[in-house]
């Protein structure tokens, strides 16, 4: 925090107002904190020395209240729609164990129809339209998502988000190192769908509507796919 | 595909945003700073409004972050800078379509002879 092109007395009043904007941002929830704390101490920052040059000392006391006001507000509506997503991720735990459960058979899915030439996006589509709750909802929103244009980064931002799982964090981890370097995204997920059901287990509910579709992704059976 | 429609109408805060995006990748303080500019200055807007719609714009998919800044040799490496998606084009094309009709309403009125 460089201050030293500033006089001394500038420079105290510019590194507290800095310090105490640090210690401002802890109002917000930790999970907004960590997104956009430090961008946030960052535009305070420069905002504040260009309030300094044009206005000198009185100008930053005065930009203080409309960022307090800023704070207040927003800091309260953070912290309120922080509850709602919290209140929403609790009545989803229950949920969130039966599609650990769904996960490993899903992963299992995906690769068979990626093996057979479909996209991604295709598999997903498939996935949300032929698996038990709660992953029918939980892919049609994704690809609901895609289907609107969003980002396909920021579509699995939001899946992430929307379910705490820590197995769905590692197949999106793969799925989205395979985006950035490369290389055969069924060959990588395939051990994963194993893996899974060995430590998570499966869903037999899950196996009637997806064994069929699967079959038809990779035009054979699920158990000749699954062995490609 | 989504209709833009549906997202509106967009609170002035995030209209000036989508605009300031308008004409490219801009990072958090160069967002400020044009939103100001083209307000003439009346409207100044807080780190915590604009990164609270940040967070709210990416989770639509009207904005995305950039994997690379533009110009690494010239700027910190903590910026980080963010570009309207074709969704957040489409909703930005839509409230100005809504606000230009509100316009013509008015000149219609009477309202804007001196303008």
């Amino acid at each position: 925090m460089s201050t030293d092109r500033f006089p001394s007395q500038s420079s105290v009043l510019l590194s507290l107002s800095e310090r105490v904007y640090q210690a401002l941002l802890y109002a917000y929830p930790a999970q907004f904190r960590c997104q956009f704390g430090a961008e946030m101490a960052q535009v305070f920052r420069t905002s504040c020395r260009a309030t300094y040059r044009a206005g000198g000392t009185g100008g930053v006391l005065r930009q203080w209240l409309p960022i307090l006001w800023d704070w207040a507000w927003t800091a309260l509506r953070e912290q309120i729609a922080s509850v709602f997503d919290r209140s929403s991720a609790m009545s989803t735990m229950n949920d969130t164990t039966i599609f650990d459960r769904q996960l490993g058979d899903i992963v299992w899915m995906m690769t068979t129809g990626l093996y057979a030439g479909y996209s991604l996006v295709q598999t997903i589509e498939a996935i949300s339209l032929n698996t038990t709750e709660p992953a029918a909802s939980i892919f049609k929103r994704v690809y609901e998502d895609l289907a609107a244009g969003v980002p396909f980064e920021q579509a699995l931002a939001n899946l992430k988000r929307a379910v705490p799982s820590v197995h769905l964090q590692s197949v999106l981890e793969v799925i989205e190192k395979q985006r950035q370097t490369g290389g055969n995204l069924a060959m990588l997920l395939e051990p994963l769908s194993d893996q899974l059901i060995q430590q998570v287990g499966s869903d037999p509910s899950l196996y009637p509507a997806m064994r069929e579709e699967a079959s038809l992704l990779g035009a054979q059976p699920p158990e000749r796919a699954r062995s490609v | 595909m989504i209709d833009p429609q549906t997202f509106l109408p967009l609170t002035p805060a995030a209209f000036n945003l989508l605009l300031a995006l308008a004409d490219g990748e801009k990072h958090g303080y160069a967002i400020m700073q044009a939103i100001a500019q083209r307000s003439g200055g009346k409207m100044r807007m807080g780190p915590g409004t604009l990164y609270g719609l940040i967070k709210r714009m990416l989770a639509d998919g009207w904005i995305e972050e950039l994997d690379e800044r533009p110009d690494p040799a010239l700027d910190d490496e903590r910026r980080r800078y963010y570009r309207l998606t074709g969704l957040g084009e489409r909703v930005a094309a839509a409230e100005a379509e809504r606000m230009a009709q509100l316009v013509l309403a008015a000149r219609q009125q009477g309202l804007l002879q001196n303008v």
